[in-house]
């Protein structure tokens, strides 16, 4: 088989993973290198469905002694099998980066024979590039949940970032579509980095920095609707991800079914993962914990994102002032995002702000309009009713409409 | 008000801030004397080293670092009113100081607008810009920014590429940015004859190979990848020269996502 059919047929294993981020390492060019790493992480191109490429995202092998329910890699399927030699990743590595296609490599695999044989493959891929080739820039690979910790470690000092997938919300799913793997396991892995990475903390006034371990941190993906767990435990385990692992990124990914015949397909509609996105980002940026977000509710509300599914069901709090309303509840007004909020607080530093100026700091006003106020001026006829402003909410989001819409028609 | 003539320079415009504090609301266009323009009067400022040295020493000690990258980053923009803009904001700043970026009116919103569309495209040619390798093993990347980027972008590559010799051409101001091995300089060169190393098409269609790959084709959306990799760069992207037109993509199974077809 020639080099260009496995790359098709390993890049096209590789696709679902949706990680793409080339941030959170910063580390400057070295010369006799190649390479170097932008903290906030570089996109190089877009495919035709919208992602960014940002990291040469292939697997290793396809080939898998595993028997994934959702996975078109398992081993019960008919599908053309392919492997590379560390070799070849190393050479296509460089070759699109010096031609400046790519910031570095995510490198993923299949189980071929044991977790720990392929751990051991996906490390050497690494130590070529690293000090063969004296790549300087980006690696992410996964760690194939259960390897054991000394592979793990060896491999964390290779490159910048590591995940293991948690795959499923919830141990019931777990066990139901991934028969093989545990959550012991998977878990196992994630601790192991993240108390090599405490205990390599840099103690301050002592001696030399030590060796970078997993600078870029851990991130990890979770498959939405692909059984009965709900939106409740999705978001509840990603905010212990984050708060108990470190985790510095969850990705979630809307089920597809590759493995049933078209006909059977329930696909998960797009909306509900973009959905779940959302509320994780007020879980990262704005201050947000998961009960807050969902209320009582058991799922998140398709038809509006979550913010403003949290400020019209905490409406009482509202019309914030934004001459004097403290930073915190600012950020929770929807159409109001990190940077206009900052350009808010540096703007009434110099002087109080008229309605008129706030559309100028970037504010959103066709929604932040119905939650604050400027100079005791409200920018909106006032609507006391949450329902209504729910219902004119609703309206505005018109792809959710759509879908939604189309949904029912079905 | 009076329209002010400089000679394009960085230190023209910098003699002209120094020239114009005292008549500052007298200022309403500038630009070079060749353009010439509008109904306004022309003064000409003539360039000045030691009134310049002076205005970009208030602005790298007085001003900050960052507030004088903005200005050099606006002054590389294209907008029309840039040069004017990058005036008003630093005859303000002389007297409010840097907290003046704070402000909400149309001159602050302008200079800001200048200089973070000059800051974005550089930063989207950090990954869009496509280098090739030529017979000699050297690498040439070939662009055609909105903005003037260049200068702005080859720090990022000589970290990034120490060992290399490259070269980054912009082919809309005829333009080369030259680095080798540590030292960077430009050259205005009006043609440019590459020659391709023996591999170089070979990677490519490999590129392409993983490129057409990785997109899930249940979900395309070729309004979203237009809108991050707009159209006048997919000249110079091994991967967009040759695209397939949208019908073709349909006729091959793809389900494309269109917002006006439902």
């Amino acid at each position: 088989m020639d080099l260009e059919q496995k790359l098709a047929i390993l890049t096209d294993a590789a696709k679902y993973d949706v990680s793409c981020a080339s941030s959170g390492s910063s580390r400057p060019g070295v010369k006799g290198g190649v390479g170097n790493t932008a903290a906030g992480g570089i996109c190089h191109s877009w495919t035709a469905d919208g992602r960014c490429v940002s990291l040469l995202k292939l697997l290793y092998t396809n080939v898998c002694c595993y028997d994934c329910a959702y996975c078109v890699n398992r081993r019960s399927n008919d599908v053309p099998r392919a492997s590379f030699t560390p070799d070849e990743v190393a050479r296509l590595t460089i070759d699109f980066y010096r031609r400046n296609m790519i910031e570095g490599l995510f490198l993923s695999s299949a189980v071929a024979i044991s977790p720990d044989r392929t751990m051991e493959r996906l490390i050497r891929v690494a130590e070529i590039l690293r000090q063969r080739e004296r790549f300087n820039g980006y690696i992410h690979m996964k760690v194939i949940p259960g390897a054991s910790a000394a592979l793990v470690q060896r491999l964390g000092y290779l490159v910048d970032r590591a995940s293991v997938n948690v795959e499923f919300a919830t141990d019931r799913e777990l066990s139901l579509l991934a028969p093989d793997k545990t959550r012991r396991g998977i878990e196992g892995n994630m601790l192991a980095i993240r108390d090599k990475k405490l205990e390599l903390l840099p103690t301050l006034y002592h001696g030399a920095a030590p060796p970078a371990f997993v600078p870029a941190g851990q991130s990890t993906q979770m498959i939405v609707g692909a059984a009965d767990g709900n939106d409740r435990d999705i978001l509840g385990r990603a905010e212990a991800l984050y708060q108990q692992m470190g985790m510095k990124r969850v990705y979630y990914s809307a089920y597809v079914p590759v493995n049933l015949p078209s006909s059977q397909q329930a696909r998960t509609p797009l909306l509900r993962e973009h959905r779940v996105y959302q509320a994780d980002w007020l879980m990262r940026f704005y201050g947000f914990r998961a009960g807050e977000i969902l209320g009582e509710r058991p799922n998140l509300d398709l038809a509006v994102d979550p913010k403003i599914a949290w400020a019209v069901a905490n409406y009482r709090l509202f019309p914030l002032d934004v001459n004097t309303a403290p930073k915190e509840l600012l950020l929770r007004v929807p159409g109001l995002g990190p940077r206009s909020v900052e350009r808010i607080l540096a703007a009434r530093r110099l002087a109080r702000i008229s309605y008129e100026a706030l559309g100028k700091t970037g504010a959103v006003m066709r929604r932040a309009r119905y939650f604050i106020s400027a100079q005791g001026r409200r920018p909106y006829p006032l609507v006391d009713d949450p329902e209504r402003v729910y219902r004119a909410l609703a309206g505005q989001d018109k792809e959710a409409h759509q879908q939604l819409s189309f949904l029912e028609a079905v | 008000m009076i329209y002010c003539a400089f000679d394009g320079s960085f230190e023209g415009l910098m003699t002209l801030v120094f020239d114009t504090y005292r008549i500052s609301p007298e200022v309403g266009e500038v630009g070079t004397a060749a353009e010439g323009s509008s109904l306004l009067p022309v003064r000409v400022f003539v360039s000045d080293d030691a009134k310049a040295r002076r205005i970009k020493n208030y602005l790298e000690h007085q001003l900050g670092a960052e507030f004088a990258f903005m200005v050099k980053a606006a002054f590389l923009s294209s907008r029309p009113g840039r040069f004017r803009a990058i005036v008003k904001i630093i005859h303000r700043a002389c007297q409010l100081g840097p907290e003046v970026l704070s402000l909400l009116d149309e001159d602050t919103l302008a200079f800001l607008a200048c200089q973070r569309e000059v800051r974005r495209e550089a930063h989207r040619f950090q990954g869009l810009l496509r280098f090739s390798e030529m017979a000699d093993g050297s690498l040439l990347a070939v662009f055609a920014p909105r903005h003037h980027v260049l200068p702005l972008i080859m720090p990022h590559f000589a970290d990034r590429f120490p060992g290399e010799e490259w070269v980054i051409y912009d082919e809309a101001r005829q333009v080369a940015g030259l680095y080798d091995r540590g030292s960077l300089t430009f050259a205005q060169v009006a043609e440019i004859n590459p020659r391709e190393s023996a591999s170089e098409q070979e990677v490519q269609s490999l590129w392409r190979v993983f490129f057409r790959e990785l997109a899930i084709k249940q979900r395309l959306n070729p309004a979203l990848q237009q809108q991050h990799m707009p159209k006048y760069t997919w000249k110079n992207l091994p991967e967009m020269r040759e695209m397939m037109p949208l019908e073709s993509l349909s006729a091959k199974g793809y389900d494309v996502f269109d917002h006006k077809r439902r």
